[in-house]
């Protein structure tokens, strides 16, 4: 290994440049540089994850149970602090106007082998999503980007998926209002009327809606990959999301048998609107057992050329490492210089209990090993329990 | 520094350090300071009960720093010359014929981020990029994005020994290729009205004929550069609206860092001016190296 | 909306947005009980921190609060970047000013202001340091909001929404100043601005020139007045803004 120790002579470069000129010109060096020393560019272990601190429900109109934000219609929101990075949930809602045909009931559908099949699809059907659009600040305006549009649809399918929101959680529970003799107006909610079963009866709407959710996402000092930190964050929004409630104006129940003999017209429709209740709200019952978390890791070789040697005993250590790349496990990644040299990720979503919702490998760089993926599924489960117990504090 | 003017020690945006003169005698000679605008300073106008005056004006939160500059010999010699018209009409104006001497100084003043302490610490991390945009006769680092037979695209990363722009990285537009979780920092941007004017990086071009200095006329742009390496390279001239022109003709300029098999391999080290090893494997190629000792 | 955008999950596109009633009684009832201290004239309550966004070179966070609205806006400065296209000796100066979580102004309201202050700091910022170049201004509304919840009709509403926008342009501005001077670029002085009944004058060098003159639909009374009035507002934010900033970098005050 003479050759080797002469290189090594040459290793010695005389153009030495300041670390962050170093990061910014050759990231993987710098970040090879500082895996050797043990650290991470950003001074944290490999698996050492970032602090994370929220702020739940501070934006919406709720926050003050007493006085109720009017000009506000944020239903449920979330401020997430990781590290630099800043994310803003925001939660907003809809109304929609349930169709009464479900595929049950279309005709020639009979073929039971087909039901059977789209049967497990069923499941899912109980269960919907919110519509989340991403926006990741980045001193751009315009179209949004690829990993805009990649997050938002990613958030759609896992909520969907992770069952969390049931259909029935929204459900309206329409009231009616209507003029009282004095020329007041008053709100009459069919459940809060149990001990009045007479009123109840007359209430009964065959029209249904339910509620849509949409969840606004800012991204504030994007500093790494960001897809479960909106994850987490939207998690945090929905458990404190409440629902107002919801009624129509007496006259317009009325005038609704008329209306659907006729045919929808755009301008009759206008006379139905449903109006939301100013104060009155009910929290929305989400499946809080699958509430989940997300996290994510890379594997990276370790290059055993980058290693800063101890120069005493660099020989034989040469002569040692040169042949093997040695993969770890790195645990949130962030900063510009493990962003680019990582290729290789897996992320995470998981409860506390150790459900496993998600998980999605991506190889593109070091070999992912069997123990790396069990590694990360372990540290998934303390992340998740550890990041559970932020909303009770 | 001799001036008995006391100069603001700590400056911010709009704060009035010191006249564009001030005179002082000492020893039987007069001397004038005539302080000049650095870094982070601008001469501005102001009324002041009906007068207008010109005094540098801090443009950045930092620390004062002021400096003598030592003039150039031809420099001095007009200066002179001009002190003695003016001293003459003064003498005429006055009717005395008492000479006295004078002296100019000429004082850099320049506010650098940071506090004093910070300064100390560390010599030259105080100046930003933001404030160091590529000049004439800079060095800078960049690297190389597109080849042709006549000239090397390169996009310009750090001028040297200065901290590089926070927001060129992958936060904000780098180069990622995908993100944990979904999603890359990179990204297809459509051109929308204000990106289509505004670019990512600043990028430069070396031409053929500026990659060496001898031979010039017979460079092979392929055997100097390849896609990817970081080159060290002096700007030339701004160059047009899109591109710096930068060379590489000097012994210390050439590439710095470069990545066997067109970026596939480990890196290489220069054995000497236009070779370079990889150590792991033995292969050499061809470069424009920077002088590595 | 017929043409749904396909790049962004916009959900169903039959959902209206919530509309909430405005008559409903017991919300009256309690605004009332809540509502602050008329102390019309009540000083702001004003904070400022910069430099928390990572990715990009400079930024700002300004919060205001009197007696009748609460406001947050964070500011982030970009560059400077390079431009394509011909060669400019300056720099170029964008500013985008962006909805929050309350989508409250409309684009064009927001355009009108984003070029108001543009022609403010193209006089402030020392473009010609910086050639070839543009420096982009990014200001998010994130939070604005009335602190009392006065039920009014909705043409009152509109109303009150449109004399607002002037009374977050001050801000705007002391906001953008602080950004740039976190990020290092070159600004002659600090501008800021005041706001008095819609109109905002904006100023540099100790209220000695105006870079700024922004007249809403208000009462005509005395310009001069008005001017006075802002200039009051303008040393109170810039004296803040400068110790904020002095603080923030570990400068001693006293020495200054």
């Amino acid at each position: 290994m003479t050759e080797n120790t002469a290189l090594d002579t040459i290793e010695v470069h005389p153009i030495t440049f300041p670390p962050d000129v170093l990061a910014r010109i050759s990231p993987e060096l710098s970040l090879q540089r500082h895996l050797s020393l043990g650290i991470r560019p950003c001074l944290r272990k490999y698996e050492e994850f970032r602090e994370v601190t929220i702020e739940n429900n501070t934006l919406s109109r709720y926050v003050d149970t007493e006085n109720v934000d009017a000009k506000n219609n944020i239903l449920g929101s979330n401020v997430l602090k990781s590290g630099k990075t800043i994310v803003i949930t925001s939660i907003t809602g809809g109304i929609i106007e349930e169709n009464s045909a479900s595929i049950k009931d279309l005709d020639d559908f009979g073929e039971d082998e087909l039901y059977e099949i789209t049967k497990e699809e069923n499941v899912v059907a109980n269960y919907a999503s919110i519509y989340p659009v991403v926006e990741v600040e980045r001193g751009r305006v315009g179209a949004c980007t690829d990993e805009e549009m990649t997050i938002s649809q990613k958030l759609y399918d896992s909520v969907l998926h992770s069952r969390i929101l049931p259909k029935q959680a929204l459900k309206v529970k329409a009231g009616v209002r209507s003029v009282n003799e004095d020329g007041t107006l008053s709100v009459l909610y069919p459940d809060e009327l149990e001990n009045d079963p007479s009123n109840e009866t007359n209430l009964k709407m065959k029209r249904k809606w339910s509620y849509v959710l949409y969840a606004k996402i800012m991204v504030l000092s994007r500093t790494g990959p960001v897809f479960d930190l909106c994850w987490n964050s939207l998690m945090y929004a929905l458990q404190d999301v409440k629902l107002p409630r919801a009624f129509i104006d007496e006259r317009a129940s009325d005038l609704r048998m008329t209306i659907r003999t006729r045919g929808r017209s755009a301008t009759i429709r206008e006379t139905y609107e449903i109006l939301c209740d100013q104060t009155k709200s009910l929290p929305l019952m989400i499946n809080s057992q699958n509430i989940a978390f997300a996290s994510n890791y890379g594997v990276i070789d370790l290059d055993p050329e980058s290693q800063l040697q101890d120069p005493d005993n660099a020989e034989e250590e040469v002569d040692i490492d040169m042949d093997e790349a040695r993969p770890v496990l790195i645990a949130d990644l962030d900063t510009e210089a493990e962003e680019t040299s990582i290729h290789s990720t897996i992320s995470v979503i998981a409860n506390a209990k150790g459900n496993y919702t998600q998980l999605t490998l991506v190889g593109a760089g070091a070999k992912i090993t069997p123990e790396m993926i069990k590694r990360s599924l372990l540290l998934s489960k303390v992340r998740a329990n550890d990041l559970s117990t932020r909303l009770n504090e | 520094m001799t001036s008995n003017l006391q100069l603001p020690k700590i400056a911010y945006p709009g704060k009035l350090i010191c006249p564009q003169y001030s005179t002082e005698n000492k020893d039987g000679e007069d001397v004038i300071f005539n302080y000049a605008c650095g870094p982070g300073t601008k001469l501005l106008q102001y009324e002041h009960n009906g007068t207008s005056l010109e005094a540098i004006t801090a443009t950045l939160i930092g620390t004062v720093r002021c400096e003598e500059v030592n003039n150039t010999d031809d420099e001095e010699e007009e200066l002179e010359v001009a002190d003695q018209s003016t001293e003459e009409e003064k003498s005429v104006d006055a009717s005395s014929s008492e000479v006295v001497k004078r002296v100019v100084k000429v004082i850099r003043v320049s506010v650098v981020p940071g506090t004093e302490d910070d300064r100390r610490t560390s010599k030259d991390t105080n100046n930003d990029f933001a404030n160091n945009l590529p000049k004439e006769g800079d060095i800078v680092l960049t690297r190389v994005t597109r080849l042709s037979l006549q000239r090397a695209n390169v996009e310009i990363l750090a001028v040297e020994d200065k901290p590089s722009p926070i927001d060129s990285g992958v936060g904000s537009n780098g180069v990622g290729i995908i993100a944990a979780g979904g999603g890359s920092g990179a990204a297809t941007f459509s051109v929308s009205q204000a990106s289509s004017d505004l670019g990512e990086t600043f990028r430069g071009i070396i031409r053929s004929q500026d990659v060496r200095s001898t031979d010039r006329d017979r460079v092979k742009v392929i055997d100097c550069f390849k896609p990817g390496d970081i080159v060290r390279a002096q700007v030339l001239s701004l160059g047009d609206g899109t591109n710096y022109y930068l060379t590489t003709a000097r012994n210390d300029l050439g590439v710095v860092f470069a990545r066997a098999a067109n970026g596939a391999g480990g890196l290489m080290y220069a054995t000497d001016w236009q070779m370079m090893t990889s150590p792991a494997t033995g292969v050499t190629e061809k470069r424009k190296c920077a002088k590595p000792f | 909306m017929n043409v749904q955008d396909r790049r962004r999950l916009l959900g169903p596109a039959a959902a209206k947005p919530m509309a909430f009633s405005y008559t409903t009684v017991d919300a009256v009832e309690k605004t009332v009980t809540n509502t602050p201290p008329k102390d019309g004239e009540g000083e702001e309550v004003l904070s400022l921190h910069t430099g928390f966004i990572e990715n990009c070179n400079g930024s700002a966070l300004v919060e205001a609060r009197n007696s009748r609205h609460q406001t947050s806006l964070i500011t982030a400065v970009y560059g400077p970047r390079s431009i394509r296209g011909s060669f400019t000796s300056q720099g170029t100066i964008s500013i985008q000013l962006k909805n929050g979580l309350l989508e409250k102004y409309n684009t064009n309201e927001l355009k009108e202001v984003g070029s108001f202050l543009m022609g403010i700091f193209n006089s402030v910022v020392n473009l010609g340091r910086y050639p070839k170049s543009g420096i982009d201004i990014f200001v998010y509304l994130t939070y604005d909001k009335e602190l009392q919840n006065e039920t009014l009709d909705e043409e009152l509403q509109s109303k009150k929404l449109f004399s607002q926008i002037s009374s977050l342009i001050p801000h705007c501005i002391t906001s953008i100043t602080l950004a740039l001077a976190d990020a290092g670029i070159e600004i002659v002085d600090m501008a800021a601005a005041g706001e008095a009944n819609g109109t905002v004058v904006s100023f540099i060098k100790n209220g000695e020139e105006i870079v700024g003159l922004w007249k809403d639909e208000g009462d005509h009374e005395d310009i001069l007045e008005c001017i006075s009035a802002c200039k009051e507002h303008y040393k109170r934010y810039r004296d803040l803004m400068i110790s904020c900033l002095l603080e923030q970098n570990n400068l001693d005050a006293k020495s200054a």
